[in-house]
């Protein structure tokens, strides 16, 4: 009797762990940045109008993983990241979703030199990319001047219009949307940070 | 006790997501040397290799290779198959920090984007049998052509055509096969 009751014990608890690994990151709560460095606040929205059923059916994804959402993982700047060692913030965001980083400011400037991945089919609280993971990768070129003593530095919505097999790039849009952002921000993160604008550009070289 | 703990790691394996599937195709009798291609060659050492139809136009299709001979099933003439993803074990011959030639082990991993061509195979308008190259799998030259000598690119190639052989037995693929091991022979002896 008791190994039965043993027994379904672990299979319940087992049930309700997996959904709960699964989808962990909702809201984040972010520490303030260390001196040098600054939070980044912004989203980025990729708009596809190719066939990405194509690599559903070329991959053989199952039918619940059709319905999914695609994702992207935030590209990381120049300048190396300074997560804090206590905190780790989620890194793959739903598209058209805000993300927050944490950045170093190098005179005075945040530079990004990297790939933006959009990840297809992908749940937003998926932690860690794997070999069955659908990728598409596009250019990720910008930066920004930050103001001094500013902490938190909104970069604006990057929206991306990607076509055709190759996941062309066929123009990018920096759209200010600061009013709405301050609302959300301070609504996420309490009213006592102050969110400032500085968005992103086309990287000159 | 022992039972329930192994009951609860099987239900545990079953709730996990399967890592995609990779299912068992026969070969279709009505693509033929007149309306296919077929392809074949080796990626030295390497475990798996996985290919993928990478324009949007063509047909959907996957053609995953286990070890190093690669002997594609027949695909659509003019499409495009896009290395995926591949991995492998071998060893090779680098130079170390005095200059001087060692022999390392090594061990290459790479899946790659949709959109980032490492290594596409455009397959040519033209039906019929292709050879691809005798390449290495090692990551840093993985697409650039691997040849020792005329008579290891030979070896090689036999190697493929004959594991193609015995794939397309008893279908029209088969006597062009043969030719071709034929031709190979001939211009060897000659």
């Amino acid at each position: 009797m008791k190994k039965k009751i043993k027994f379904t014990f672990a299979i319940i608890l087992t049930l309700i762990l997996f959904p709960l690994t699964a989808q962990k990151n909702k809201e984040v709560k972010i520490s303030e940045p260390e001196d040098g460095a600054v939070v980044l606040y912004g989203k980025i929205k990729i708009i596809y109008n190719g066939n990405k059923y194509f690599y559903a059916d070329t991959f053989n994804l199952k039918e619940e993983d059709r319905n999914e959402s695609d994702s992207y993982k935030i590209p990381v700047p120049l300048q190396a990241n300074c997560h804090r060692k206590s905190q780790k913030l989620p890194d793959i965001i739903e598209n058209g979703n805000y993300f927050y980083d944490y950045a170093w400011v190098v005179r005075n400037k945040i530079k990004y030199n990297s790939l933006l991945n959009l990840l297809l089919f992908t749940k937003p609280g998926v932690t860690k990319i794997t070999d069955s993971t659908i990728i598409a990768w596009l250019p990720f070129c910008f930066e920004c001047s930050v103001p001094k003593k500013e902490k938190y530095v909104y970069i604006g919505t990057i929206v991306y219009y990607v076509s055709g097999s190759d996941f062309k790039v066929d123009r990018v849009e920096i759209v200010d949307d600061y009013d709405q952002a301050k609302i959300d921000f301070s609504k996420a993160q309490g009213e006592d940070k102050q969110l400032c604008r500085a968005l992103l550009e086309i990287k000159k070289e | 006790m022992k039972k329930s703990i192994v009951t609860v790691i099987v239900s545990v394996l079953l709730l996990m997501p399967a890592l995609g599937n990779s299912p068992k195709k026969e070969n279709d009798k009505s693509l033929t040397p007149e309306n296919s291609v077929v392809f074949y060659g080796t990626f030295r050492d390497n475990k798996k290799t996985v290919y993928f139809q990478s324009n949007q136009e063509m047909n959907v299709d996957r053609q995953e290779f286990k070890g190093s001979i690669i002997v594609s099933d027949p695909v659509q003439p003019g499409s495009n198959y896009r290395l995926f993803s591949f991995n492998g074990k071998g060893k090779r011959v680098m130079k170390d920090q005095y200059g001087l030639p060692q022999v390392f082990s090594c061990e290459w991993e790479g899946t790659y984007a949709v959109n980032y061509s490492v290594f596409d195979l455009k397959i040519p308008v033209e039906p019929g049998l292709y050879y691809i190259g005798n390449y290495d799998g090692y990551e840093s030259s993985i697409n650039s052509k691997y040849v020792e000598n005329e008579k290891d690119e030979y070896k090689a190639q036999i190697k493929a055509l004959k594991a193609a052989l015995k794939k397309y037995k008893g279908t029209e693929w088969e006597k062009i096969i043969s030719e071709k091991i034929e031709e190979l022979e001939n211009e060897k002896e000659n």
